[in-house]
């Protein structure tokens, strides 16, 4: 018999016509595996990807809890979901490599052939895309620990840091190890099989297939780890560190600004406080109305000779000379000592003035008795009626602004009497008077009469006398 | 998966009716036991079912039959004992060889029959399939659409199947004497 006999008798062969197939009964076989199957692939997915996920969700948590100080933990999130996307890659990417039944039986064999030995690439390197990762996000997480943690902590100990490492070791090498024994049991003799069948396939002259080989993939790992991984974690990395910098100059900034409103809304309060003392002493000025004594004990007196309300206002009369072009004549002659003592006052040199001045036994007793109503201080600076006459003489709101001598009357050879001219600044009023001068053995002096410090000391003690005591009884 | 659509489903149980000579054939080239036999012929029409809403009609309805079975077979795993059994055995062995024959079938050509069926089963995988194919009288293009191979390539391996049939035959034939 030939082949074309095989054939005939091939043909010939009774055949089942119609199924006795239960349709219902094959539906639901289909349903079941379906159902089946999607579980899987959603288990699988969810414990591929979700794991992930929730992994870096705990470690967002643990971030967000430890604050700006467990930014480090970014990077083991981006590792983590480095490792997330990648496996979502490899899905995906299978799924789309994988044909159908219905494909051609060459293209068919070389897709199953390209997805395993993609399986055997990823187990094999999984140290690279999974557990190096895995392990790099789990040192970064115990480091920030044992930096954050206090001394005492456990994790500090090294028998329960070595435990610790010891019981990740382990873990790493289970996986890696039930990874490999997959590899050398299910899908190395499923990739020889394959094999097998694509060479009787192709020996009769097709190309042998390198679909999936590892050679062939090593490219589309490397392109891998630097888009699923390591572009990724870089730009997390620096984003993150520039968040990092940013956040600290923000913070910094804050922190001034916090200061300066601190240091603000303390001196607004002394502001109102000082405004409301202000209100307060003012208050209790208009109700004295007059210098508070302790403040008059307190500051020194001084003439008013030197104020500018004591400025020449009116022109003087012709024939006068005005004072301040006197100057110190001395005191060697009656004009001269005159001259001198009228100089002295207008200039409030109160030493000067009270060298070039004497009393007559009745003045000297008023002055007395003034100065023992004084308050202390002024009292112990002008402590002889000279100096204190001198002082009221110097520091008049009226001083005389021009003099001149019209004549001279020798009562003996130590006592003159000067006929004078004289204006005061701000009164047009020429006066002339009799001015008598003694002579001692340091000179010239001019007598004050009485009636002069009569009125002097009545101002005066006006003028610096306290203030009636406040009635108790109001 | 995609569930097939009424109208898929309406054409499934049309290629049950037409063309389950090929489940049958395909079945009986791979599988050696009955229990074998069941299973493989429930996972071609699984596979049939599962795929059908890739059908796009762009092939005659035999070729794709074939290229999804002849693709489920050699991807099946024998040693089914770890297989998950979801169903019992629709029928056994002799029953798929059997089931719808006619009376009138010489012992002569049924006994020739076996003997090629047997002769299959000791040939490498794919050439199973190419012989399954040559001797259903596909054309080299049909073939060639099957496989994935170029038609000069078919014809090459055909020759080859061809070699190794006769010899397979030759063998068998030798042993009954």
């Amino acid at each position: 018999m030939n082949l074309n006999d095989y054939e005939g008798v091939w043909k010939r062969q009774e055949l089942p016509v119609g199924s006795n197939a239960d349709i219902a009964s094959l539906v639901a076989t289909f349903e079941t595996k379906s159902r089946k199957l999607h579980a899987v692939v959603k288990v699988s997915d969810f414990a591929e990807a979700g794991a992930g996920f929730v992994v870096a969700t705990a470690y967002a948590f643990f971030w967000w809890q430890m604050g700006r100080a467990g930014w480090p933990l970014a990077f083991a999130m981006a590792l983590i979901l480095g490792v997330t996307g990648f496996f979502l890659r490899e899905r995906i990417r299978a799924r789309r490599t994988r044909l159908g039944a219905d494909a051609p039986m060459l293209e068919k064999i070389d897709a199953d052939l390209r997805v395993l030995r993609r399986r055997c690439h990823l187990v094999r390197t999984l140290w690279v895309w999974y557990l190096g990762p895995c392990a790099g996000a789990i040192a970064i997480q115990v480091g920030l620990i044992i930096h954050r943690s206090p001394p005492w902590d456990p994790i500090r100990e090294p028998a329960v840091f070595i435990g610790f490492c010891t019981f990740f070791a382990l873990i790493f090498w289970f996986v890696w190890t039930i990874n490999r024994r997959a590899v050398r049991k299910r899908l190395e003799p499923r990739i020889e099989e394959l094999e097998k069948l694509r060479r009787e396939i192709t020996s009769d002259g097709e190309p042998h297939s390198t679909a999936g080989d590892p050679a062939g993939t090593s490219t589309d790992m490397t392109k891998y780890k630097i888009f699923f991984i390591a572009v990724p974690t870089a730009l997390l990395a620096v984003f993150l560190l520039f968040w990092h910098l940013s956040s600290e100059r923000h913070e910094a900034d804050g922190a001034r600004l916090s200061q300066l409103a601190a240091e603000n809304a303390r001196l607004r309060d002394e502001n109102v406080k000082l405004a409301r003392k202000i209100e307060t002493m003012g208050h209790a000025v208009s109700l004295a109305g007059s210098p508070a004594p302790s403040a008059t004990a307190a500051a020194p007196v001084r003439p008013a000779a030197s104020n500018p309300a004591s400025r020449q206002t009116v022109p003087l009369a012709g024939g006068l000379t005005p004072i301040e072009a006197l100057g110190n004549a001395g005191r060697a002659t009656a004009r001269n000592a005159f001259a001198t003592q009228l100089w002295a006052a207008r200039t409030g040199d109160v030493a000067l003035e009270a060298s070039t001045i004497t009393f007559g036994a009745e003045a000297r007793a008023r002055l007395e008795a003034l100065a023992a109503t004084l308050p202390e201080n002024i009292r112990s600076e002008y402590d002889t009626p000279e100096k204190l006459m001198a002082f009221m003489l110097a520091g008049s709101p009226h001083p005389v602004g021009g003099m001149q001598v019209l004549g001279e009357d020798d009562v003996d050879a130590n006592d003159v009497t000067l006929q004078t001219e004289w204006q005061h600044v701000d009164d047009p009023v020429v006066h002339q008077s009799d001015v008598n001068l003694v002579q001692d053995a340091d000179g010239w002096k001019m007598v004050v009469p009485y009636s002069l410090v009569n009125r002097a000391s009545d101002y005066l003690a006006r003028t610096i006398a306290p203030p009636p005591a406040a009635n108790p009884g109001k | 998966m995609m569930s097939p659509t009424p109208e898929q489903e309406s054409l499934f149980k049309e290629w049950l009716g037409e063309h389950r000579g090929i489940l049958v054939k395909v079945t009986r080239s791979f599988a050696v036991s009955p229990t074998d036999s069941a299973d493989l012929e429930q996972e071609l029409m699984l596979q049939i079912w599962a795929s059908l809403p890739s059908y796009r009609r762009q092939a005659k309805a035999s070729t794709w039959l074939y290229r999804v079975c002849l693709n489920t077979a050699l991807t099946w795993h024998r040693g089914t004992a770890r297989r998950e059994r979801l169903l019992e055995p629709m029928a056994d062995h002799g029953a798929l060889a059997s089931n719808g024959s006619s009376p009138a079938e010489s012992a002569g050509d049924r006994e020739l029959v076996d003997k090629l069926y047997a002769a299959i089963q000791g040939m490498p995988e794919f050439d199973r399939a190419l012989v399954l194919l040559m001797l259903d009288g596909l054309a080299y293009r049909e073939i060639a659409e099957i496989t994935g191979l170029t038609e000069n390539h078919v014809g090459v391996a055909l020759t080859r199947a061809r070699r190794r049939l006769a010899s397979q035959m030759k063998g068998i034939t030798d042993e009954l004497e």
